[in-house]
């Protein structure tokens, strides 16, 4: 077991976003949660991640947490290679992986986040994730930039990552993506609860 | 820097001006006080004089700086410690120069370290709140993700916290260190024997008139040769950033 969460509710003001979601993610599966904006799929991930407190129900995660959020979170300050040496800084031979997982997903190791397209930034915070290797990978809206190629790039590691024994959290409002990797897809219903498709 | 040579030629005809309207007496003309700045700078006073300076204010500005960056980074990873902290610095903040030269001289007396409590009182407050300003104002989702990838805290601090702090830290630097040779001019002026304000002070009790107007020429000097030499260079950094180019 990777993830479990258990009666996880969550409630923005008084706004019940969550309600009751259990689920569990062993090494090597991959889930996939889908539903339109608003349905409460980046808080659930957040919780998932331990980065935001559920109003109601438990949290248990083993091994290392790589992410990619929807709004990419990169260092503005630091190029590509910075941004990934950045987060793989406390992995041991995390500098060797930075420039395989830049060239898989086609950017320039020297390059800025402010001059990158929104396509290119989605790639570098994916790559950022796969690179760190870790036992649950969670991915925010991995493919929002599909003419950018983002959803292709972002495809392929997927499965990648699963085959090596991690699991793989992500949300999308996009039903038509279906990763190899994807073992479930699981949609958030008007309730806040969790509901296989 | 490229202003320079139309700053010297404004500069020029407007004390010729002065000169014309006040008489020599008040107003010397250029050409008298650049022939006093080259007695000053042949007999070595001038460079040593404004060395004197320059090591107080520079002395002052790399205490205020250590103090309040250090204690502004720590205060800001702590909401508790900004809440304790503010009203305290702002008061700082709004007291007035001449209350810490008066009360350095009482403490230590005439002399060098004058000038130097002067600075590190006017610019420690205005690094501090800058530097705490430039913490709160992380982008949250930053810390979120490095919390996420567990990124160690030494490399969160150098990597993410200080590049993030410093267009913050540069305009109270910019700020603070033209601002710190008017202090250290200042103090030197009330409560030194030498040094660049305390030349002038002597000038002026003297009516020794080029005198005065070479000393307040080499004060402006220094201030704009900090400004272009130091300042400036530290900017571009912060403008490539923003454009997104790696810096120069």
């Amino acid at each position: 077991m990777i993830l479990r969460l258990r009666g996880v509710t969550h409630q923005f003001g008084s706004r019940r976003v969550l309600s009751g979601v259990d689920l569990t993610l062993a090494a090597g599966e991959g889930v996939r949660l889908v539903g339109p904006s608003g349905r409460g799929k980046s808080t659930l991930l957040e919780i998932a991640a331990g980065l935001l407190a559920p109003t109601r129900g438990t949290v248990d995660r083993r091994g290392r947490l790589a992410i990619a959020f929807q709004d990419d979170a990169l260092l503005p300050w630091t190029d590509a290679a910075g941004n990934l040496a950045y987060a793989l800084a406390g992995i041991p031979g995390g500098r060797q992986r930075i420039a395989p997982w830049l060239e898989r997903f086609g950017l320039p190791p020297d390059l800025l986040p402010g001059a990158m397209s929104g396509g290119m930034c989605r790639r570098l915070a994916l790559a950022r994730a796969f690179a760190a290797g870790a036992d649950l990978t969670i991915l925010d809206e991995p493919f929002a930039f599909p003419a950018a190629g983002g959803r292709a790039a972002g495809a392929r590691p997927t499965p990648h990552r699963a085959a090596a024994g991690g699991a793989v959290l992500h949300s999308t409002h996009q039903t038509e993506d279906t990763p190899a990797s994807t073992s479930r897809t699981l949609a958030i219903d008007d309730s806040g609860g969790l509901a296989g498709l | 820097m490229t202003a320079v040579p139309g700053l010297l030629l404004l500069a020029t005809a407007l004390g010729y001006a002065a000169t014309a309207i006040a008489g020599p007496a008040l107003s010397p003309p250029p050409a008298a006080v650049v022939l006093h700045l080259l007695g000053l700078a042949a007999g070595g006073d001038l460079f040593i004089e404004a060395a004197r300076t320059l090591s107080r204010g520079a002395l002052g500005i790399l205490i205020a700086n250590l103090l309040g960056v250090g204690a502004g980074l720590a205060a800001g990873c702590s909401t508790r410690l900004v809440r304790l902290a503010r009203p305290a610095l702002t008061a700082l903040n709004a007291c007035p120069p001449v209350v810490w030269i008066s009360l350095a001289m009482v403490w230590m007396g005439t002399g060098g370290a004058v000038p130097t409590v002067a600075v590190v009182a006017g610019t420690l407050p205005p690094v501090f709140l800058a530097t705490l300003e430039g913490v709160a104002s992380q982008d949250p989702r930053l810390r979120a993700m490095s919390r996420a990838f567990a990124v160690p805290a030494p490399v969160r601090l150098a990597r993410m916290v200080v590049p993030g702090v410093f267009p913050f830290w540069l305009a109270a630097f910019a700020h603070t260190s033209s601002a710190a040779w008017k202090l250290a001019a200042v103090a030197e002026y009330l409560g030194a024997a030498d040094g660049l304000g305390a030349r002038i002070y002597w000038a002026y009790r003297r009516l020794d008139m080029e005198g005065l107007y070479a000393w307040t020429a080499m004060v402006v000097a220094i201030g704009v040769l900090v400004d272009a030499g130091l300042i400036a260079r530290l900017r571009r950094p912060v403008r490539s950033a923003r454009r997104g180019e790696a810096a120069p």
